[in-house]
């Protein structure tokens, strides 16, 4: 049921694309007034006890992303009493709750209170039934894409899709999305001691402007398969092991609404077939200002997961850009940042993962 | 005194003249004769009829004036081009006259009843006279009714085009208080009215869309049109269902004495048109196509989806006009038009109309002609996702019957009335989701839609009480049922409306009354003389909407939805008041005019943030009601005559809504005025003509425009890796201006001996990239705030050649 997994807004979307795929693009310098200083939650209570992850930011008065807020408390709450606190990691702004999964049947909500001693709260949310991922794939596909010249270009993709079935109690809204997690190995400038630069460990949405759902109620068929869940290009990223975790998440009616949302802002072209776009509302509320707007939402999400690894060797083409490797120039100016320090890439850290 | 002597010696010299010249003209002619010379009437008074038309295009003259023996018998031709003498047996000196036209000359003789078809020539082929106009050339001060627009077919063809396709739609789009969301979206906007606001008729059966290849190209074709009014300011009492105006498309009959071909080959599609008598001097035949091979365009773009895309339409046009007697006529007309436009193998929509209308008119009686018209209509729509295992289709579709009869009562040449009914009956078939093409992975659903009556009574009185002062009046009660079958949801009071509000479930019988709206229509327009030629006119019109474009978006789409009146959904209502004055200068060379207008709109249909508005058995949970107005001026010079004619139109128009709620998900803006999407406060056109010896012209458009609104991103955030734009308030900014010269340049009789032209055509001539809007991406994968970008969807300059014949 194309139809309802992609709504008409979809549809619509295309046709504007259309338009923008036969026209021409010029750069506008577009003055906006910005308000900024708007709370931002996003993140989830899961079933899988590492999924567990809070980010909180506040709107920036300039056209950047919200600055992360540090020092907050989060406290999670069900609805038998009991109580979990979320802990601040080393990267500001993102805390996380380990040890804990969440529990189909039961109600979940988070308390938030900021530095600035602000409280809030999220609504409900009733943690649905699970749904199987049976398998995730892959394929390698040729793509055009527009480069930042406007010219078209082949470039090299690698496409993940998933299988899933479902039962009569399995939750009625999914939701899909695709982690990658490689590694960054900096350049290794000769010194006399012979030390190795430790490696980065990159984990991060895939692609993340992809916001796949499905409900249920619009289908009698009890499986799905071939979905196509992720779409990556084919870069520098895949010189050494590149995983891929496909995540199937059940979610509720309301959060469905959400993303559906979201996705609808996320892929406007601003064609004349457009929707007006409005802002999302979310479901974290001042318990002392409840006309505040806040953006963003707290999800719980009964999880299922499919990973795979891709090696080098797993390619019918060598990469052959964007090696750190030293060639002779002592110059830390001649090496991309992340060649230096790792960490500076984006979603980046020392940080292993045990199953990497 | 003396003035008044040397008038009237002007006058008399003038007519003498003229009567010399006839007599001179009268002598040279054989004789025609009307009707059977075997058969001797009873009644010593006959009746000749028939039609005024220009030689060629067969397009019709709108009072021109038709005499008998010296102005002994008299009458001008109606908006139909038709004319009625009421006259003894005998053998009399005919003359027809028209401004702008030859005027001819016959001699007849008269043994009963019979039909006089008459084709005019063009008034002179000096390049300082040529003329083309559907109207008497002083109309515009002397007509009763304000803001009305009419051109010729004539007129539009000498214009540039795009991509070779003549359209009036776009023609309509350089005169005053017309406009669009922008080029290539399908409607129009007038005096700040939505798109669905404009009820289009074609022979008097609405047409719900008006547009092929997504809006780009007009659904008319050229070589069948005649003439097409929009009535923008008043409009008549005989006219109604929509709240802005009325744009009249009448089509040609065929001819009645012998077969002709015309057609056209253009860049992305071609026409053709047969036209003659199934029995001659009493039935005729005229049948028109027109089909596209567009998708070649497509395959020069670089985008590998858009090479893979398809996009092609179709339109054909029949009609059957048949004579009874000299005094009784009978029309059939049928249009049908397909599009298809699929993006690669992602999905695709396609579209049709088809309207068919029989009409009888009388012309026993000149004095009360009465015309009866029915008609049925079929409208439908699909959007398809033709891939995969989940490929479906989505389909929605109204039918609609049509009956009017109206009556036209001339008691002298100072006044006519008209008055009549009008029914019309809205029957949309359930929308529905199945597989593509038999594909059993998909679930089917049906959704059903709403029916609904509307019956209108009207009359509309037009007379000149003195030379200078006029007064056109009219009344229209309409009443309208939604109707049964149905199911009915009510909701609880004081919360927003929503699945988990309701409250009660109704259910109706088929054809049962549910809920009813009606209510007078009153239509006034006054004009008053200062002098021969500069007049002030005024009018004021009330105007009741049932039927709703459900479009949530810049530009409606084909796959929109149409929603009659419900217990949700009451009538828009719009208040038009409009003032102006009207001058011309030397002799009706120039025409110039200055107009300003206000409009008041209630029952506006909006929507809530993010509906889902298919497949919806609540869809009243996702819809608000706003209120609109609309106000401006419009400046207006035209230059008929010369060497060089054409026209300058400039627009200031402000259009706001206000959705408002004590629940803010019902309100919008926090309930503050907004613009609409098709808010352009300053609109400039300019249109020059200049006609070559041959039958040739060149012809120059100038547009400008304010930007349109728009609603800007105005920060960004990040849930779960997604970046998801903040936007502003609606329609806070606007897109920048837009500037575009076109030039056409067209050449007549190319091969000799053959009715023929070669119209070269260079749209936006310049290359300029317009805004068509603003668009937003990431410039890389790792850039997480969006960028702007103006977007323009015919961003250079496209020539195009197309070919016309006639044989």
């Amino acid at each position: 049921m194309k139809f309802l997994k992609k709504p008409l807004a979809s549809y619509l979307y295309q046709a504007g694309l259309f338009s923008v795929l036969i026209s021409c693009l010029t750069p506008l310098d577009f003055p906006v007034e910005i308000a900024g200083g708007r709370l931002v939650v996003s993140g989830q209570i899961s079933t899988l006890s590492d999924q567990n992850i809070i980010q909180l930011g506040i709107t920036a008065n300039i056209n950047r992303l919200p600055f992360p807020i540090g020092g907050a408390s989060i406290t999670l709450f069900d609805d038998t009493g009991n109580s979990f606190s979320y802990v601040e990691g080393l990267v500001p702004g993102i805390y996380s709750l380990n040890g804990v999964s969440g529990i189909p049947g039961r109600s979940y909500y988070i308390e938030i209170a900021l530095p600035n001693g602000k409280i809030y709260k999220s609504l409900p949310e009733k943690m649905p039934e699970p749904a199987v991922l049976n398998s995730t794939y892959y394929e390698i596909v040729k793509e055009e894409v527009v480069d930042s010249e406007g010219a078209f270009t082949s470039k090299d993709f690698l496409k993940v899709y998933g299988n899933s079935t479902f039962t009569s109690s399995n939750s009625a809204f999914l939701k899909w999305s695709v982690e990658e997690a490689f590694l960054l190995s900096p350049t290794d400038f000769p010194d006399p001691f012979g030390s190795i630069p430790p490696p980065c460990f990159v984990i991060q949405n895939a692609d993340p402007q992809r916001v796949v759902l499905f409900d249920r109620s619009t289908t009698s068929s009890s499986f799905i398969n071939g979905l196509l869940v992720g779409s990556r290009i084919i870069d520098w990223t895949f010189l050494e092991k590149h995983y891929f975790t496909t995540y199937q998440s059940s979610i509720t009616k309301e959060s469905f609404e959400y993303w559906r949302k979201v996705n609808i802002l996320a892929n406007q072209v601003g064609s004349i077939f457009d929707t007006p776009p409005a802002e999302i509302t979310g479901n974290i509320i001042n318990i002392n200002n409840q006309s505040e707007k806040t953006l963003g939402f707290f999800q719980v999400s009964n999880q299922s997961y499919q990973r795979f690894v891709l090696r080098p060797s797993n390619l019918p083409f060598p990469i052959l850009n964007g090696k750190c490797d030293f060639d002779g120039n002592f110059n830390t100016d001649h090496y991309p940042a992340r060649c230096i320090d790792c960490t500076s890439a984006r979603n980046s850290s020392y940080v292993r993962p045990i199953w990497f | 005194m003396i003035s008044s002597f040397k008038i009237f010696t002007t006058i008399v010299l003038c007519c003498s003249f003229q009567l010399c010249q006839a007599q001179g003209e009268w002598d040279n002619l054989k004789w025609t004769v009307i009707g059977d010379s075997t058969v001797v009437s009873q009644n010593p008074i006959v009746n000749i009829t028939g039609k005024i038309s220009i030689k060629g295009s067969k397009e019709t003259i709108t009072r021109a004036s038709i005499s008998a023996d010296l102005f002994k018998y008299f009458d001008y031709s109606d908006q139909f081009g038709n004319y009625y003498l009421e006259l003894p047996r005998g053998k009399y000196r005919i003359m027809i006259r028209h401004v702008g036209m030859k005027p001819l000359y016959y001699r007849i003789k008269v043994f009963s009843n019979g039909v006089l078809d008459i084709e005019m020539e063009e008034g002179s082929i000096s390049l300082e006279e040529v003329i083309i106009s559907s109207r008497p050339i002083d109309s515009n001060i002397k007509e009763s009714l304000s803001g009305l627009t009419k051109l010729s077919i004539l007129e539009v063809k000498t214009l540039p085009t795009l991509m070779g396709e003549v359209d009036i739609l776009k023609s309509l789009q350089l005169m005053p208080g017309v406009s669009s969301v922008g080029e290539g979206s399908s409607g129009f906007n007038v005096r700040g009215g939505r798109t669905d606001q404009n009820l289009v008729l074609l022979n008097d059966v609405p047409i719900f869309n008006t547009s092929h290849a997504l809006g780009f190209i007009s659904a008319f074709n050229q070589d069948v049109v005649n003439n097409f009014s929009l009535y923008k300011g008043n409009v008549p009492a005989n006219f109604g269902g929509r709240a802005s105006s009325v744009l009249e498309v009448t089509t040609r009959r065929g001819d009645f004495d012998k077969w002709k071909y015309q057609g056209g080959v253009g860049p992305i599609s071609s026409r053709f048109t047969a036209e003659g008598p199934i029995k001659t001097g009493k039935t005729s035949l005229l049948m028109a196509g027109r089909a596209s091979y567009s998708n070649w365009i497509l395959k020069i773009v670089d985008d590998p989806n858009v090479k893979k895309s398809r996009l092609s339409f179709y339109d054909a046009f029949a009609a059957l006009s048949h004579r009874f007697s000299a005094n009784s006529t009978a029309d059939v007309t049928y249009y049908t038009s397909k599009d298809f436009f699929q993006f690669s193998n992602q999905f695709g929509y396609n579209w049709n109309n088809s309207v068919v209308n029989a009409k009888w008119r009388s012309f026993s009686n000149r004095k009360a002609s009465p015309v009866l018209s029915l008609s049925y209509g079929h409208f439908k729509s699909t959007l398809f996702d033709p891939s995969g295992v989940e490929a479906s289709q989505l389909s929605n579709a109204l039918s609609y019957f049509q009956l009017k009869e109206s009556v036209n009562y001339t008691p002298d040449e100072h006044q006519t009335i008209v008055a009549g009914i009008e029914a019309i009956v809205y029957l949309p078939k359930p929308e529905e989701l199945v597989g593509f093409k038999g594909n059993p992975g998909i679930v089917a659903k049906k959704v059903d839609k709403n029916s609904g009556a509307e019956f209108s009574v009207f009359a509309n009185d037009d007379f000149e009480i003195s030379e200078n002062f006029s007064l056109s009046f009219g009344l229209r009660y309409s009443q309208y049922a939604h109707i049964g079958s149905d199911t009915v949801f009510s909701y609880s009071p004081n919360v927003p409306k929503s699945t988990s509000t309701i409250s009660d479930t109704s259910y109706y019988k088929k054809f049962e009354s549910i809920k009813r709206f009606g209510g007078f229509e009153p239509r006034i327009s006054a004009r008053f003389n200062v002098t021969s030629n500069q007049s002030f006119k005024a009018s004021y019109n009330r105007m009741r909407q049932y039927i709703h474009l459900i479009s949530n978006t810049t530009s409606p789409t084909p796959v929109d939805l149409w929603q009659v009146s419900n217990k949700y959904l009451p009538p828009q209502l719009a208040d038009n008041f409009s003032f102006g004055y009207f001058l011309n200068l030397k002799d009706n060379v120039w025409e110039t005019s200055a107009e300003v207008f206000y409009k008041k709109m209630q029952n506006l249909v909006e929507y809530k943030n993010f509906p889902q508005l298919f497949l919806n058995r609540h869809i009243e949970t996702e819809l608000l009601s706003g209120r609109g107005r609309a106000y401006g001026g419009e400046l207006y010079v035209r230059k008929l005559k010369g060497k060089w004619t054409g026209w300058a139109s400039y627009t200031y128009s402000q259009t706001q809504i206000q959705v408002s709620s004590e629940f803010e998900s019902e309100s919008i803006n926090r309930g503050s005025w907004f613009p609409s999407n098709y808010n352009k406060p300053h609109t400039l056109n300019i249109v020059t003509n200049r006609r070559t010896r041959n039958g040739g012209a060149y012809s120059f458009i100038y547009s400008y425009n304010t930007g349109r609104p728009l609603t800007a991103i105005e920060s960004s955030y990040i849930v779960d890796g997604t970046v998801v734009p903040v936007y502003s308030e609606r329609n806070k900014y606007k897109i920048p201006n837009y500037v575009r010269f076109d030039f056409s340049f067209t050449i007549g009789n190319v091969i000799k001996k053959f009715d023929d032209s070669l119209v070269f055509s260079v749209y936006n001539l310049f290359g300029r990239q317009n805004a068509y809007s603003v668009f937003y991406q990431r410039p890389a994968s790792n850039y997480f705030i969006p960028k702007a970008y103006t977007l323009s969807v015919l961003g250079s300059a496209l020539p195009s050649i197309t070919y016309n014949f006639k044989f």
